[in-house]
């Protein structure tokens, strides 16, 4: 699994295939994606 | 001078055809022979059926063009030779409908083009007005059947041998009925429709799209059509017919039997009885299931967001869902519900028709998701669950998915009653997933023992399996659970079987006030009333988030406690009713709405708000 920040928003992938289908299907831009750090839990 | 339709009917009934035309053509005027007069009122409204031998040359053909049109709306025309008197019953056609355009024409005028090529006719200027009119008809199962082996009709009657070849094919697809088959698959339907004169020449039909008025005219009609068949005929040509008939309800989604045509078809079946003809046919109630027009659940995509607070990006929420199910986690009064249901209403312009809420219990077991067996009045019996059920509902859909809110999925034992849920939606694909065949056996197995959702899915999984399309349902649906994050052990429990499925997000608290943004404009008070809630908010959560920063230890923290938007909404609505109000009070009902019982964590709310509250009678 692939936990991300995008957005603001945590969202866990259940592959990095599935990842990019919907961050694409979102117009989500690269810059918008961070991994997720500790502050964030 | 009017013709003496007796006469002619026993004219019809000499047709001397050959070869498989001859038991094909001929049956659709097999009824005509012996009471031909009181089977042809039987159908005025109809119109008149009938083959036409020009053996013997009429010398009146105008005069019989004439009587057909007065006597009846529609005319079937089935040339059975090539005979130039089959050109002068068109011309006659022509004349009297006042058209020379054979379009015009075949709109009340069916074509046995199929038949005629094989007498050297020329078939253009009917291959150009038929070629429209299945266009328009083109998911009746004539065309249909020709689409589905690839192969255009009309090319077909350019080749005789190929088109020899096929008949063939098709009459031996059942060699007990085949004169059945053949009119069933060739014949029938596109005569019919024309026949019939059921759509507008202008509506162009996509799959699925609801003629629900048309519709109900054709089988009004076509329950009529069938009534006027001899007796001698009716049993094995009416079975065939019904089994059409229920494959066009297929065939067209947006079919929708009213209690007219319900009535009619009640009738039906009653004068059969009176005939002491035994068919199995479909009970009316049976029939109920298909009421349904088609639902179109592509709504415009706006989620309602004015008075509600989320931290979910909605665009990624929604981009999720059409790729595959989601999974809403977080604390309790996070909004995971609520977003749920205003996700799914933004997509489905709010048709209720386009999704189920449920909430899990502890209770639930694989007959509650997917079916199974059940008792009722002593009996064993399959019941079925949300999924089949979904399947059901899905199938209706023409346009967009139907979506399951399973809420507080953490309440139920997910690894027994989700195992063969997952199992059927493991692939992060929809297109690869598909309805187990051992679940359609299983079903099946309990015959008339099943309820009403599991009839209607084996319908409809059998129907549409003919047509390869049997997963499409299964692919349209889309689940939205939600799971509270206090629940967080259970989390990790199943966490492998949940997030290989499910793409999830994290709601967590807000980490300051931004839910009151949204909310506070909804309660009539006073604008430091405002500021003095916003800052007694702003504070308490602060605390609880250092308490949380404080205490981190592992990812488990994020089930540490906060004051939830739904908390604080809760709140509002009851401080806003009071007629004296202070922060303090605001403050002892936030504890009132806490939505929870642990003591600990009341202990360390009271004592949060004792220190906001001097915090803010300081300043």
């Amino acid at each position: 699994m692939i936990v991300k920040k995008v957005r603001e928003t945590i969202v866990v992938f259940p592959s990095e295939e599935v990842m990019k289908r919907v961050l694409k299907e979102a117009g989500v831009k690269p810059e918008e994606v961070a991994d997720v750090s500790e502050n964030d839990l | 001078m009017p013709l003496d339709l007796k006469k002619l009917c026993g004219d019809f009934s000499t047709s001397n055809i050959n070869g498989y035309a001859k038991v094909d053509v001929f049956n659709i005027s097999g009824y005509v022979p012996k009471e031909c007069e009181i089977k042809v009122n039987a159908i005025k409204v109809l119109g008149l059926a009938f083959t036409y031998s020009l053996k013997e040359k009429r010398n009146d053909i105008k005069g019989f063009v004439e009587e057909l049109y007065r006597r009846y709306n529609y005319v079937l025309f089935i040339p059975d030779n090539a005979n130039s008197d089959v050109k002068s019953f068109f011309e006659s056609a022509y004349e009297v409908l006042g058209t020379q355009d054979p379009f015009e024409v075949t709109k009340n005028l069916a074509l046995g083009f199929f038949l005629a090529w094989k007498y050297d006719l020329d078939l253009t200027d009917y291959i150009r007005g038929t070629r429209a009119l299945l266009d328009v008809y083109r998911l009746l199962p004539f065309y249909y059947s020709y689409s589905q082996r690839g192969i255009d009709p009309f090319e077909k009657l350019k080749d005789n041998s190929r088109d020899k070849q096929f008949i063939e094919e098709i009459m031996n697809e059942s060699r007990d009925s085949r004169k059945y088959t053949f009119f069933n698959n060739m014949l029938y339907p596109i005569a019919l429709a024309q026949f019939i004169n059921m759509l507008p020449e202008d509506k162009e039909l996509k799959s699925g799209a609801p003629i629900s008025f048309q519709t109900t005219e054709f089988y009004k009609k076509l329950a009529l059509y069938s009534y006027t068949l001899s007796d001698s005929e009716a049993l094995g040509f009416i079975n065939s017919v019904f089994y059409r008939l229920k494959k066009l309800w297929r065939e067209l989604k947006g079919v929708r039997m009213d209690e007219v045509v319900l009535d009619l078809y009640q009738n039906y079946l009653t004068a059969l009885g009176k005939h002491g003809l035994q068919v199995n046919l479909p009970k009316v109630q049976d029939l109920l299931v298909q009421k349904t027009e088609g639902v179109k659940c592509i709504g415009k995509g706006e989620v309602d967001l004015h008075d509600f607070y989320t931290s979910v990006d909605v665009e990624i929420l929604k981009a999720a869902l059409k790729i595959g199910n989601v999974l809403l986690i977080g604390p309790p009064g996070v909004g995971k519900t609520s977003l749920a249901l205003r996700v799914v209403k933004g997509l489905t312009d709010n048709n209720g028709e386009c999704f189920s809420v449920f909430t899990a219990n502890s209770l639930w077991f694989r007959r509650n998701l997917v079916g199974g067996e059940s008792f009722i009045n002593g009996s064993v019996y399959w019941k079925s669950g949300l999924l089949v059920q979904a399947y059901v509902r899905a199938s209706r859909i023409i346009d967009g998915n139907y979506y399951v809110i399973v809420d507080e999925i953490n309440r139920a034992d997910v690894d027994k009653a989700f195992g063969e849920l997952f199992t059927i939606f493991s692939s992060n694909n929809p297109e690869e997933w598909f309805v187990p065949s051992s679940l359609v056996e299983e079903i099946e197995s309990y015959g008339d023992r099943v309820d009403e959702h599991a009839r209607e899915f084996l319908l409809i999984y059998n129907d549409l399996k003919e047509k390869g399309r049997e997963d499409e349902p299964l692919r349209r649906i889309r689940m939205i659970a939600t799971m509270n994050l206090v629940d967080a052990r259970n989390l990790f429990y199943v966490g492998d079987a949940l997030v290989r499925r499910f793409v999830s997000f994290y709601l967590p608290y807000p980490t300051s006030t931004e839910d009151l943004v949204k909310v506070l404009p909804n309660f009539n008070l006073q604008d430091d009333e405002r500021e003095q809630i916003i800052k007694f908010v702003g504070c308490v959560r602060e605390k609880f988030n250092q308490k949380r920063k404080a205490n981190r230890s592992t990812f488990m923290e994020l089930t540490s406690f906060n004051i939830s938007p739904a908390s604080v909404k809760n709140s509002l609505a009851i401080y806003s009713e009071l007629s004296k109000r202070s922060i303090d009070d605001f403050a002892e009902i936030v504890k009132l709405t806490l939505g929870t019982l642990d003591k600990e964590k009341i202990s360390e709310y009271e004592e949060i708000k004792e220190e906001c509250i001097k915090e803010l009678k300081r300043k």
